[in-house]
């Protein structure tokens, strides 16, 4: 049996001990979604390097390492001390945890939200019958896109729920922290689910971790939807720190409505092979959307973005920017596709992909493709690879600068962009000093 | 102060500077004129530790050090000040950051403490009166964006602000109108003193009018081939290059 047939087999038996454990509930239409999901993935199965959106990853790391089954990892007992590094420490409506996909009542808090806001556990709003969930969960991903959603969906118990209804506020981010426990000998693997409703003029911030055990080669297998509404304003930011022997496998979908503004960051540390999908559709007219990324890989990480931006309506804005700063014998990928659909006059698309390498063995691959099949648009892409600006670096010593210092902020000047565009202070302050630290890790080594 | 012999340099095995000797001292101003691609900058930027250059032969003392030995950095902090022919435009980076991690990282080097940023502000906004520049310029990315005066206009700030031993100013004067050539000139007026020493590069007699040099020098060929007062700019300035490189020329055949 090759590796891929293995891991498959792996997770279906994961899926047969979960189903025994269901006892009774396993004819709830939600069963039947699961039940169709693990078909589905039984038959897409894991890409492999042949598939032309997969040529620059492969995951044969991944497919080599033993994982144990979801369902019989014992409950885990809530350690604040593995999370308390990855908490906001600046104001946050909500504190939400969740260990290997499943809400942590204990870890979390609420501070400051709307009593209208649903904000928690998957589990509890599935239990409830809550209409989010019957609306739109698992309506916007596609399992058949490739073997992981499906994966996702199969396991699909817990997750993160946020509704917004329509009309309301909230000032504060939420801060959510998706924490892969895997204290074991054998690898974990979870499969954490959110999904964002944001309705007509609601707005709302999260601010979301990811991270895990140290020394651990857990495997995070991520799935999100988000649906904003019309005139809806929605901020989401990723912090990926997981650590560099972990795998993770994001697909995310973002639907706009009419006037919608939403933006999406990116900021992605950690990881050994880091796969993130993302598709952002304007379905509505006058829709503004960002998708923003920076990936800083060094040692021997990888780290994919594929992003897919679907202007389906007219008089639609959408920016993208995907930095990243290569170091080591790290491989990053950039690979952007936009689409201007027949309907969709008047789309101002812009989109940009810029990369740093900071060592002769990394190597970045990059993409960028548009398919444009309206006549009145404006689009816009552009990707440059390059190395640090030796006259700049020149010009900076000349006046006293230490090199290393120089080259510190040199590279930093090269995402400080990205982090501009954080509206939140308290994370923008954070990242300042993350990125500072980390380049300063880089430029301390001897090359 | 600074005392250069026999000064070799080459650039990708190609010999740029052959056989340089120059000794300024403390209090002086020397200017360097020179025509196209003599290599004026090539001296200005191998004193100032560009790496790109190779030093092949000779020797560089500056304050009794040997300051071939010291990184470009070290240099900077020892107050070597170069103010470059083309100022690089840094994205990204605003000009009051750049200077306070260079005057924070010069008195780091002398175990001064650092500046925090409101004692460094208000030190630049003194500096900043020297060259009669706008506040708007300290949040801007360094001379991203600058008018060719600007870009040059802020090299002399930079200047004021750092203070520096032995300042060599690289066509600074190039391109200026002459409000703009009236500021910098009476930028590094106010700046010159009987400690320091200014080297000046330039093309031009008319920027010598507003700063007067103490020696005047023409480096042709990689090499100082004429040396003399004040008047010698003004006898270039009416006579042109021919007749120095005639006479260098033929020394050479010779
Ligand atoms: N990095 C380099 N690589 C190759 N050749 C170089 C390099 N830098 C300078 N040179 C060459 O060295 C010579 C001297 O150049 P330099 O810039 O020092 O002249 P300059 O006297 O400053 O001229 P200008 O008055 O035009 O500024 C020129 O022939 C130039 O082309
Ligand atoms: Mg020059």
């Amino acid at each position: 049996m090759t590796e891929k047939q293995n891991l498959s087999q792996t997770f279906a038996e994961h899926f047969a001990v979960l189903e025994k454990k269901l006892n009774g509930k396993s004819s709830t239409p939600q069963h039947k979604a699961r039940q169709e999901a693990m078909n589905r993935f039984k038959e897409v199965g894991f890409p492999s390097i042949k598939d032309e959106e997969w040529k620059y990853t492969s995951l044969t790391p991944l497919l080599k390492v033993h994982f144990q089954p979801v369902a019989e990892v014992p409950a885990l007992a809530p350690v604040e001390e593995d999370i308390a590094q990855y908490r906001a420490g600046y104001p946050a409506a909500a504190e939400l945890v969740f260990l290997n996909g499943a809400f942590s009542a204990e870890l979390s808090k609420i501070f400051a939200l709307p009593d209208n806001v649903f904000a928690g556990a998957m589990a509890l709003a599935m239990e409830d019958n809550h209409p989010a969930i019957e609306r739109h969960l698992g309506k916007h991903v596609k399992l058949d896109d490739n073997g992981f959603v499906s994966l996702n969906s199969a396991f699909l118990s817990d997750g993160l729920l946020i509704d917004v209804p329509d009309n309301t506020q909230i000032e504060l981010p939420i801060h959510v922290i998706h924490y892969t426990s895997s204290p074991g000998e054998d690898a974990v693997v979870a499969h954490p689910r959110k999904l964002v409703v944001a309705g007509r003029s609601a707005s709302v911030k999260i601010i979301e971790t990811h991270a895990g055990t140290a020394g651990s080669s857990y495997f995070t297998n991520y799935v999100s939807e988000t649906v904003a509404a019309d005139n809806a304003q929605v901020e989401t930011y990723l912090l990926q720190h997981h650590n560099e022997d972990a795998f993770q496998i994001t697909n995310r979908y973002a639907v706009l409505g009419r006037d919608t503004n939403a933006k999406f960051f990116s900021f992605d540390f950690g990881g050994r092979l880091v796969r993130n999908d993302f598709t952002m559709v304007m379905n509505g007219e006058g829709g503004e959307g960002t998708l923003n990324g920076l990936f800083m890989p060094r040692g021997d990480q990888h780290i994919d973005n594929h992003t897919l931006i679907d202007h389906a309506k007219p008089h639609c804005d959408s920016h993208e920017l995907y930095k990243g700063i290569l170091d080591g014998e790290s491989h990053g990928v950039f690979s952007g596709k936009i689409i201007v659909r027949q309907d969709a006059q008047k789309t101002d698309a812009k989109q940009a992909n810029n990369n740093l390498l900071l060592s002769k063995k990394a190597l970045v691959d990059t993409k960028p493709q548009l398919e444009i099949f309206a006549d009145d648009v404006k689009c816009t892409h552009g990707a440059t690879i390059g190395r640090m600006d030796e006259l700049a670096l020149f010009y900076l010593r000349s006046r006293g600068i230490p090199a290393r210092e120089a080259n510190n902020v040199l590279s930093y000047a090269f995402a400080s962009e990205l982090v501009e565009g954080v509206s939140v202070e308290g994370l923008r302050n954070q990242l300042d000093d993350y990125i500072h630290q980390r380049l300063e890790e880089s430029f301390s080594q001897e090359k | 102060m600074l005392e250069i012999k026999n000064l070799h340099a080459s650039v990708e095995g190609k010999e740029i500077l052959n056989g340089i000797d120059l000794t300024v001292n403390a209090g002086e101003v020397h200017a360097i004129m020179g025509p196209n691609g003599s290599g004026k900058s090539t001296l200005a930027q191998v004193l100032a530790g560009h790496e790109g250059f190779e030093v092949t032969d000779g020797s560089v003392t500056y304050e009794g050090k040997d300051m071939l030995e010291l990184s470009a950095e070290d240099r900077a902090c020892e107050g070597v000040f170069l103010a470059f022919q083309y100022p690089v435009e840094i994205p990204g980076v605003s000009n009051t950051y750049f200077l306070r991690a260079a005057v924070n990282a010069q008195r780091k080097y002398h175990g001064e403490e650092e500046y925090d940023a409101v004692d460094f502000l208000s030190l630049v906004k003194e500096k900043m009166k020297i060259v009669e520049m706008d506040e708007k310029f300290l949040n801007r990315a360094v001379n991203q964006g600058f008018s060719g005066g600007e870009k040059k206009r802020n090299e002399i700030f930079h200047m004021a602000v750092l203070n520096p031993k032995l300042s060599i100013l690289d066509e600074t004067d190039s391109g200026l109108d002459i409000d703009a050539l009236r500021i910098v000139a009476g930028g590094v007026n106010k700046l010159r003193s009987k400690d320091n020493a200014i080297v000046l590069v330039t093309h031009y007699q008319r920027l010598l009018n507003y700063i007067e040099p103490d020696f005047v020098h023409v480096l042709y060929g990689g090499k100082i081939v004429k040396s003399g007062g004040k008047e010698l700019a003004l006898e270039l300035e009416d006579q042109g290059y021919d007749n120095i490189r005639e006479a260098s020329d033929s020394a050479v055949a010779v």
